[in-house]
């Protein structure tokens, strides 16, 4: 029988970096109070939720886009979409997915252009619906995130 | 039928599976005890006595106290497996989702790998060595196609083995490590809660989809419905492996044959449900709350 030492800082073929902390949450939240009530479990619930979807598309947006900010995105040509009474609607050819836009996130779509950077729809939107950057950004972020995830947009590199 | 009992939760509220169950189980209104099992001890009482095949006892959580007899099932997510609490919960005639011998099955993959082919499924090539010349050997047999992935439930991301990975294969000795033949093909991400079977077929050009990001590259997540047989080779796996919730991995090759990789004892299903909208977290929720 072979045995092997229980040595974090043993190099093993499989490197380090694809050998991800499974539990990160772990390090950084407390216990809840096992005294806590329902409502407050429930409270707590929903906000790790919240986070949890949030940070999801952040770092999918990270990973995949050193500066999202400069990129230009263009809407996939296997999405096709319309205006009907109002609503903007999307569907995926290959995947039939369908999807629903709000009038913020539709309006981004519609600039997805392949011609103007995210900056670019960024001064457009903010006069559009009279909103701060501070506000803006973090939605947008996430809204990229979304769309490259769904593979609604790609990005365009040259 | 829906019980009237208590559905004791053992995990970290901050762990987004075990919250999310905590909400379906607030929306089907049923009565629960979540303990984390990182808190402060002392807070934390249990007691149980077994006298002619029945036990009888107390968990007691902070100020609230459930006798062991209105237990009416256990949810365990992320929390060490010799932990006192979980020894309870395996000697308690209630559903346990996943009991601690049935997620031990995933700390050795070739284990299930024999579970997996003795369920019909079929299985790549594998070689699991520590020995640098095997490696290189069994690289040459499947044409430079092959895999390589931790052989325990040590997490890693999947990567294809390629000629400048050799001068590291001598790091081998360090540990052992699982290679497998490449299939190509399409993704299918299974979750069984008890008999139901969902199935996501997931479209990505990464080798690991679950880290596409890294690759640039897009991920796509739709509900699909599995071959009859196949589903119910998932179902018997499932069963096999004593997992009332699992996640099974599988690729379907270009000529429709279904491989299986693993059977994930704690799946993260709400990533899968949270893109298709497959309702994951009800059924663990019914299920638990189910006489």
């Amino acid at each position: 029988m072979i045995m092997y030492q229980d040595d974090d800082s043993m190099e093993l073929f499989i490197p380090a970096d694809l050998r991800p902390e499974p539990r990160p949450f772990l390090q950084t939240s407390a216990p809840l109070d096992p005294d806590a009530s329902h409502s407050e479990i429930q409270r707590q619930a929903q906000l790790v939720l919240e986070e949890w979807k949030r940070s999801g598309l952040l770092e999918a947006c990270n990973r995949s886009l050193s500066n999202p900010w400069s990129c230009v995105f263009e809407r996939n040509s296997d999405v096709e979409w319309a205006v009907l009474d109002g609503d903007c609607v999307l569907v995926h050819i290959e995947t039939t997915e369908c999807y629903s836009l709000s009038s913020a996130a539709a309006e981004f779509w519609r600039l997805c252009d392949g011609q103007r950077s995210t900056d670019d729809i960024i001064e457009e939107l903010r006069s559009t619906f009279d909103v701060s950057e501070d506000v803006l950004r973090p939605d947008v972020r996430a809204l990229v995130a979304r769309f490259l995830q769904q593979g609604l947009v790609t990005e365009r590199t040259h | 039928m829906t019980s009237k009992g208590v559905v004791i939760v053992l995990g970290p509220l901050a762990d987004p599976v075990t919250a999310y169950v905590c909400t379906r189980l607030f929306a089907r209104g049923a009565d629960f005890m979540l303990v984390d099992l990182r808190q402060d001890r002392h807070l934390l009482e249990i007691r149980w006595t077994a006298k002619e095949g029945c036990l009888s006892g107390f968990i007691r959580n902070g100020s609230r106290t459930v006798a062991i007899e209105d237990v009416s099932s256990v949810f365990v997510r992320q929390v060490e497996p010799y932990d006192i609490v979980l020894a309870l919960a395996d000697c308690l005639p209630v559903t346990f989702v996943n009991s601690v011998p049935s997620f031990g099955s995933n700390s050795s993959k070739p284990f299930q790998r024999n579970a997996i082919e003795r369920n019909g499924f079929h299985v790549p090539k594998t070689l699991v060595t520590n020995d640098p010349v095997e490696a290189r050997k069994f690289w040459d047999e499947c044409g430079g196609r092959v895999i390589r992935k931790s052989v325990s439930d040590q997490m890693s991301i999947v990567r294809g083995v390629r000629g400048e990975d050799f001068e590291r294969l001598a790091l081998l000795r360090n540990c052992p490590t699982q290679f497998q033949e490449y299939i190509a093909g399409i993704e299918i991400r299974v979750h069984t809660v008890g008999e139901r079977v969902f199935a996501t077929e997931i479209t990505s050009g990464a080798m690991d989809y679950r880290y596409a990001e890294r690759e640039r590259v897009p991920r796509r997540m739709r509900a699909v419905q599995l071959p009859t047989e196949v589903a119910d080779q998932c179902r018997h796996l499932a069963s096999d492996l004593g997992l009332l919730l699992s996640g099974i991995d599988l690729r379907r090759d270009p000529e429709g044959s279904y491989y299986c990789w693993e059977a994930n004892p704690m799946p993260g299903f709400t990533f899968f449900e949270n893109s298709t909208g497959q309702r994951m977290g009800d059924a663990v929720a019914e299920l638990l709350c189910r006489v």
